[in-house]
């Protein structure tokens, strides 16, 4: 009821200069976003064709670095894989809406939550998603990496903010 | 392109086993239809906001009409909200995520009762089930409502949300189970705390809170004797 209409440069224009009409500065504001839109759509694609392949090649470095997450999680890599293929759902969403808010608030905060309490350690999150961003920056070019890049960092930091547990299970 | 690759304009359905994101996505949860007046969450359950005027307003009513009753009064309303609060929550989520609540990993309850508590406006919970094997539950709740409408007090003032934990996890657990809040940031705690287990072990709880005892102490000696 809130929030919904926070979304997307064009709802935050409406909603910032209600009552107004439209300086020259927020008109160019938003046709720069309209013209980026046709990257952002290339960048999306190209990300999702190759999603399973920045995902498995992330996992395959995670791997090497936590030889011992799946004694203490069942089907943990499997399960990982899943969430990290939807953070990069929702991080292609935030791009093209050019929010990072997006991915925050529909999936960020209750999925670190969760993470916490698997007793994760915040340096194992950190390392996911870091592994993420070298993979899609190995998988992607370029400009596609630069649009996504801001989002996958604003990942790192938001999915790893989260307390020591006091008995880790990596 | 690697079999992993998509050929371009194919669409990559997700897994049926890929997990859903948050129910309660603050731009998709609520939904205000102007023309009638209501307001509905994702699932259709119609939703009211309430004022702390309101929240306010309660408190004193509550407290002009019972006197010294009124915790006890807050606490049973609590109790029963709390029960029709998580019958609610059981059926929304396992709606959502496709199966039955019970089969959620632990991590996945305590992210979405989390947000329920915290999406409602009652304070950001959390879970602390260390103690679980001796049958208490501790929940943590940062800006717990009353705590921050009241001010300040020397007693802990969220009675109502203690009573609506209690319901909440009697329903869940199929128990009858109590809480009382032993912490409260009314009182100049950093948080407010609220210790659950059967109803007969936390009788002589609100004693002990009342003369001062801290909550680890509470906890200590609620822990040493068996569940």
């Amino acid at each position: 009821m809130f929030a919904r209409s926070m979304y997307s440069r064009l709802m935050k224009t409406v909603n910032r200069t209600d009552n107004l009409y439209l300086t020259p500065e927020e008109q160019n504001e938003l046709l720069d976003y309209a013209r980026s839109l046709p990257r952002r759509f290339e960048a999306a694609r190209l990300i999702e064709a190759r999603e399973q392949t920045i995902v498995a090649q992330c996992y395959e470095r995670l791997r090497d670095l936590y030889p011992q997450f799946e004694h203490y999680h069942k089907d943990g890599w499997d399960k990982g894989y899943r969430d990290t293929q939807l953070v990069l759902r929702y991080n292609v969403q935030a791009m093209l809406m050019d929010d990072p808010d997006i991915a925050v608030d529909k999936l960020f905060g209750w999925l670190r939550t969760l993470l916490a309490g698997l007793d994760l350690t915040p340096q194992l999150v950190r390392d996911t998603f870091t592994c993420l961003r070298d993979a899609c920056a190995a998988q992607l070019p370029a400009e596609a990496q630069a649009l996504l890049e801001p989002h996958l960092n604003r990942t790192i930091e938001v999915l790893a903010d989260f307390p020591e547990p006091a008995l880790a299970a990596v | 392109m690697t079999t992993a690759e998509v050929a371009p304009g194919a669409r990559v359905v997700p897994e049926q086993s890929l997990m859903r994101g948050n129910f309660f996505a603050e731009s998709t949860y609520l939904k205000t239809d102007i023309a009638k007046g209501t307001t509905r969450n994702r699932a259709g359950t119609r939703i009211v906001c309430l004022t702390a005027d309101f929240l306010h307003g309660l408190r004193r009513a509550v407290g002009d009409e019972c006197g010294p009753a009124a915790e006890l009064v807050f606490k049973s309303c609590g109790k029963k909200w709390g029960a029709l609060f998580a019958k609610r929550f059981e059926q929304e989520m396992s709606e959502f995520y496709g199966k039955p609540l019970q089969d959620f990993m632990l991590a996945l309850f305590q992210a979405c009762l989390t947000e329920l508590f915290s999406h409602h406006g009652w304070g950001k919970p959390n879970l602390d089930l260390s103690r679980h094997d001796r049958g208490l539950i501790v929940v943590e709740v940062k800006d717990a409502i009353y705590a921050e409408l009241v001010g300040q007090s020397d007693q802990p003032v969220d009675t109502l949300l203690a009573g609506i934990f209690a319901g909440f996890f009697s329903y869940l657990s199929g128990q009858d189970l109590d809480c009382v809040q032993t912490t409260c940031k009314a009182c100049g705690a950093d948080a407010s705390r609220f210790v659950l287990a059967l109803a007969a072990r936390l009788a002589p709880v609100p004693a002990w809170v009342q003369n001062g005892k801290g909550h680890e102490e509470i906890l200590g000696q609620l822990a040493a004797v068996p569940a």
